[in-house]
């Protein structure tokens, strides 16, 4: 569960940044960071890195800076933003640094900055996952701190060793409401390490696939729960026979079958 | 490793880095070196701009753009391996261990917009890059970021530059002008090779002595080497900071050296035997000054951080004692101080026992001011006050130091640049401008001086962009004392051969016509490297015409199953090869001679393709690309890859009737694994069907 605390922090920052995309436009302002997700299995101890490249694709200088933070999904899936080490055992940020982590990116012009991971060592534990990340924010150069301006982040994951790797479906079932029918899904990471799934739905009429969409869904950690629905408006009244197909990237892809008929 | 410059000193150019990073960064390690070359150190300049910088067997390797490239101390060409890239201006030179080139080889060797104006560089980077991707391999996995992939094994080119199988020795240039009244001439040679290096100089005006100067070195700079001419004051330090010298020196792969010397002013002579370990150096020498000996012992130490330079020493001599400290730092506030106490009974010479303090601060990224003073033996107290600043654009300095005032300003953009100076000393001012206009076919040139007492020179010309011979005109506006012209000019630049370049140009003088001459001629010497024996085994007998190859490069007629070939040393590879392309050899590596016994297979000439398709997916499984995929073939390890519709293709070559054709499991989707490796055959399309990676867990609801 998440603390009141977190959640409010996820309101003011979503808030702020709804704001700031207003003023980005006016300000002609933008950030581009590619790639937004790094994945490293670096053991405890060890040290490694990778590069990001940041682009401002604006009119004008930007002083861009970063600022570390920890995060975590929410069961809806939506990312919450930590102070650093909220994470606890989890949390990869003290051991993360950006170099560099402020610079002026003049307009147009790209810049690759290094993503640098110094595990600490800990012999007591074979097989851990971390995560952690950075915030990057740009204000136009030369202005004062604190004006309206872009951001984006960058989320980090290391994995130790070779946890096990799962995701469990346990509920698949075809509601309906005032949002018309939808399929509701209940998944849940009872691996040892994070997932980011590829999550698809394919629903065949006869031997026909009359629908086939890819669900977006945002990382589960171990343990965690997530819900994902999955309109089906439109579709005729029918027998249907649905497929909710998670690759989780391991070496099996989970197919939930379930059949429904639509009124 | 000391005293591999001849007639080196500090110097107070200063580098300002623009757009690389918020501030500007003063203080790079600079010297002044033959010649009046200004000179800047590469590795704290590349570090500065990012770009990461390994040494690689007395070579200085950096990675500009994604790209290794080399620089030597004894090699004017930068490399990319052991390809030359660019030729430079300068060769480059080792001071107190480290790399330096000309100021005006920094564009070149760094891929940066580099100027230098009134005693400041400025480096502007327009694409700030770190990659560090190329740093050392760690062992662990990136997962997002792109796999390596093999890269097609390149077919043998046939070589097309001009000057392959030469080096590049010297460059020889000569020039005479003449500018209102004034007539200036100079020549320099500048040549030489891994082992040895001439920097040979001539300078004057008429009507005074014409300077002469320059340094042969034998041996290798940074390392084991004997230099005779300019070569650097053993002293050197802060309590003996002045004079240059001239002499001879000898230094040992350990860093012992032993030199003697005479500095150009006030006759001090010096033999000297010393070692330098780490930043240490150890040093005794007799000195004589005005027919005084006197033995000298000296310790000092030259320590460098990224943040700042100690420099402190100690000398004891017979009728004196001297001790000095050197402290300069970098950063937005940085400082440059010496201080030096010298006993009067030491061997001084005009510039010895410097003590200066010197402070900047840049105030914004366009805006920074310096201020100093600084007094040294026979040298009154000299003020400096300085003023600079710019942009991606534009820069300026105003300057006053000791009796002297300055100014300059310039203005450089992608095809125009143009200076203004001007400086103002008790008896003499003068103010210049010049310019370059870059347009489609040619270039126009601008060029105005006013100096005090009446001299003035202005000229505008146009000079066409070729290569070949090439046209010169313009008008030039002369006035002197003793009268004034204004007449047309008209010059012609041409190659005489490949690597001779001469040009003149006719011109108004106040009373009468001139004539400006400039003549360059580059040396090349034949690279004859030592040819190794090889003997070349037939796995069966010469049934028809064969022609061995050395790099791709068809070399003789091969008659018989046992055939010696010399092959030069150094890496090559071996093939046969029929005349009519039927059969022929793979390529077999020959390092240095090695093996001295080479047994080549005949095996047909095959045209291997083929396409690479996506199996029936799984449901849900989205269709991935084919593009980008490798296919190898093995045993030999050729490999390609696929292009955006799943084909490939490799060139004609020989091949083992059992080779095999597979895919690189790295370089395949996600979800996806290669088949089992399929047997070549021969003229037949190879199609490689992928399979899914894989299984299905069902659960039913």
């Amino acid at each position: 569960m998440i603390s009141n605390r977190t959640f409010l922090a996820f309101v003011l920052f979503s808030a702020a940044t709804v704001a700031n995309c207003v003023h980005v436009r006016a300000a002609n302002l933008s950030l581009g960071i590619d790639p937004m997700v790094l994945e490293f299995a670096a053991p405890f101890g060890g040290e490694t890195h990778a590069s990001v490249t940041v682009t401002n694709s604006g009119s004008s200088d930007e002083l861009v800076y970063a600022r570390p933070i920890d995060w975590r999904t929410s069961p809806k899936g939506d990312v919450l933003f930590e102070r650093p080490g909220t994470e606890r055992a989890h949390s990869l940020t003290s051991a993360l640094t950006l170099v560099p982590s402020s610079f002026v990116l003049h307009a147009g012009e790209t810049r690759d900055v290094a993503v640098i991971l110094r595990l600490p060592a800990n012999k007591d534990v074979s097989a851990a996952n971390l995560w952690g990340g950075f915030i990057l924010r740009a204000s136009a150069s030369g202005a004062s701190a604190g004006g309206a301006t872009p951001g984006g982040t960058i989320l980090v994951y290391d994995t130790v060793g070779s946890p096990r790797r799962h995701l469990g479906l346990t509920k698949l079932a075809v509601a309906s409401g005032s949002e018309g029918p939808h399929l509701v899904a209940h998944v849940v990471n009872d691996g040892e390490t994070y997932v980011r799934p590829v999550v698809h739905m394919l629903v065949e009429r006869g031997q026909t696939v009359v629908l086939e969409r890819t669900i977006p869904c945002n990382v589960l950690f171990a343990g965690d729960a997530r819900e994902i629905t999955a309109s089906l408006r439109g579709l005729p009244a029918a027998v249907y026979r649905i497929h909710f197909l998670l690759d989780y990237g391991d070496d099996s892809i989970v197919d939930g079958v379930t059949d429904a008929r639509l009124h | 490793m000391r005293g591999f410059i001849s007639r080196m000193s500090a110097t107070s150019l200063s580098v300002t880095l623009l757009a690389a990073s918020a501030a500007p960064v003063h203080d790079m390690p600079v010297v002044r070196g033959d010649g009046g070359k200004l000179l800047v150190a590469v590795q704290p300049l590349a570090d500065r701009l990012g770009i990461p910088v390994k040494h690689q067997n007395g070579a200085l390797a950096l990675q500009v753009d994604g790209t290794w490239v080399r620089l030597r101390a004894d090699d004017i060409t930068l490399r990319e391996g052991d390809a030359p890239m660019a030729r430079l201006r300068s060769f480059p030179t080792v001071h107190k261990g480290r790399l330096f080139i000309d100021v005006a080889d920094v564009s070149t060797v760094l891929d940066v917009d580099a100027r230098v104006a009134n005693g400041r560089l400025s480096v502007a980077r327009q694409k700030a890059h770190i990659d560090t991707k190329s740093t050392e391999d760690d062992g662990f996995n990136v997962t997002e970021l792109a796999a390596p992939k093999h890269a097609p094994k390149p077919s043998p080119s046939p070589q097309t530059d001009p000057y392959a199988g030469k080096r590049l020795l010297a460059n020889v240039s000569a020039s005479v002008s003449d500018y209102a009244e004034q007539r200036n001439y100079n020549a320099m040679l500048d040549g030489g090779g891994q082992h040895f290096h001439a920097l040979m100089y001539v300078n004057g005006m008429e009507g005074s002595r014409a300077n002469v100067g320059g340094t042969l070195r034998v041996g290798d700079a940074g390392r084991k080497h004997v230099s005779l001419g300019g070569i650097n004051n053993p002293l050197y330090g802060t309590v003996f900071a002045g004079g240059g010298a001239n002499g001879v020196e000898g230094v040992s792969e350990s860093g012992t050296f032993a030199s003697y010397s005479a500095t150009t002013v006030d006759a001090r002579r010096v033999l000297a035997f010393g070692r330098r370990s780490g930043d240490w150096v150890r040093e005794v020498a007799l000195a004589s000054q005005f027919g005084i000996f006197q033995p000298l012992i000296g310790i000092q130490r030259w320590h460098e951080t990224p943040h700042y330079v100690l420099d402190p020493e100690i000398w004891f001599g017979m009728h004196g004692i001297g001790a000095g400290i050197q402290y300069r730092t970098t950063g937005r506030l940085y400082a440059d101080t010496r201080l030096a106490f010298a006993g009067g009974g030491l061997p001084l010479v005009n510039g010895d026992a410097l003590t200066q303090a010197t402070f900047g601060y840049d105030v914004s990224k366009t805006f920074g001011v310096r201020a100093g003073y600084g007094i040294a033996h026979a040298q009154g107290g000299q003020a400096l006050l300085q003023v600079y600043g710019g942009n991606a654009t534009t820069s300026y300095t105003l300057s006053h130091f000791g009796i002297q005032n300055s100014a300059a300003v310039d203005f450089s953009r992608q095809f125009s640049k143009l200076r203004f100076g001007y400086i103002n000393a008790p008896g003499y001012s003068a103010v210049e401008n010049d310019g370059t206009f870059e347009m489609r076919r040619g270039v126009i040139e601008t060029r105005a001086y006013f100096a005090s007492g009446n001299s003035t020179d202005i000229l505008a010309d146009y000079r066409f962009k070729r290569e070949t011979p090439s046209l010169t005109i313009g008008l030039e506006s002369v006035h002197a004392d003793n009268g004034g012209r204004t007449a047309p000019t008209i010059g012609y630049l041409f190659p005489v051969g490949s690597t001779l370049s001469v040009g003149f140009e006719f011109h108004p003088l106040a009373n009468g016509n001139g004539i400006r001459f400039t003549a360059q001629q580059a040396v090349y010497g034949s690279i004859a490297p030592a040819q190794r024996s090889v003997f070349v085994d037939l796995e069966s007998p010469v049934t028809a015409a064969l022609d061995l190859f050395i790099d791709g490069m068809r070399i003789q007629r091969i008659t018989e199953q046992h055939t010696k070939i010399s092959v030069a040393s150094g890496s090559h590879y071996v093939s046969v090869q029929s005349e009519d392309h039927r059969v022929g050899s793979p390529e077999e590596r020959v390092l240095d001679g090695a093996p001295s016994d080479l047994t080549l297979p005949l095996w047909p000439v095959t045209d291997v393709h083929g396409v690479v398709r996506l199996p029936d997916m799984p449901l849900g499984m989205v269709k991935p690309s084919v593009a980008g995929i490798t296919v190898i073939l093995k045993p030999q390890e050729i490999t390609t890859q696929t292009e955006s519709d799943g084909s490939f293709s490799f060139p004609a070559q020989a091949l083992d009737p059992s080779t095999t054709v597979t895919l690189d499991p790295q370089s395949l989707p996600s979800g996806l694994a290669p088949p089992a490796p399929a047997q070549l055959q021969v003229s037949q399309p190879v199609t490689i069907t992928l399979r899914p990676s894989k299984k299905v867990e069902k659960v039913v609801f």
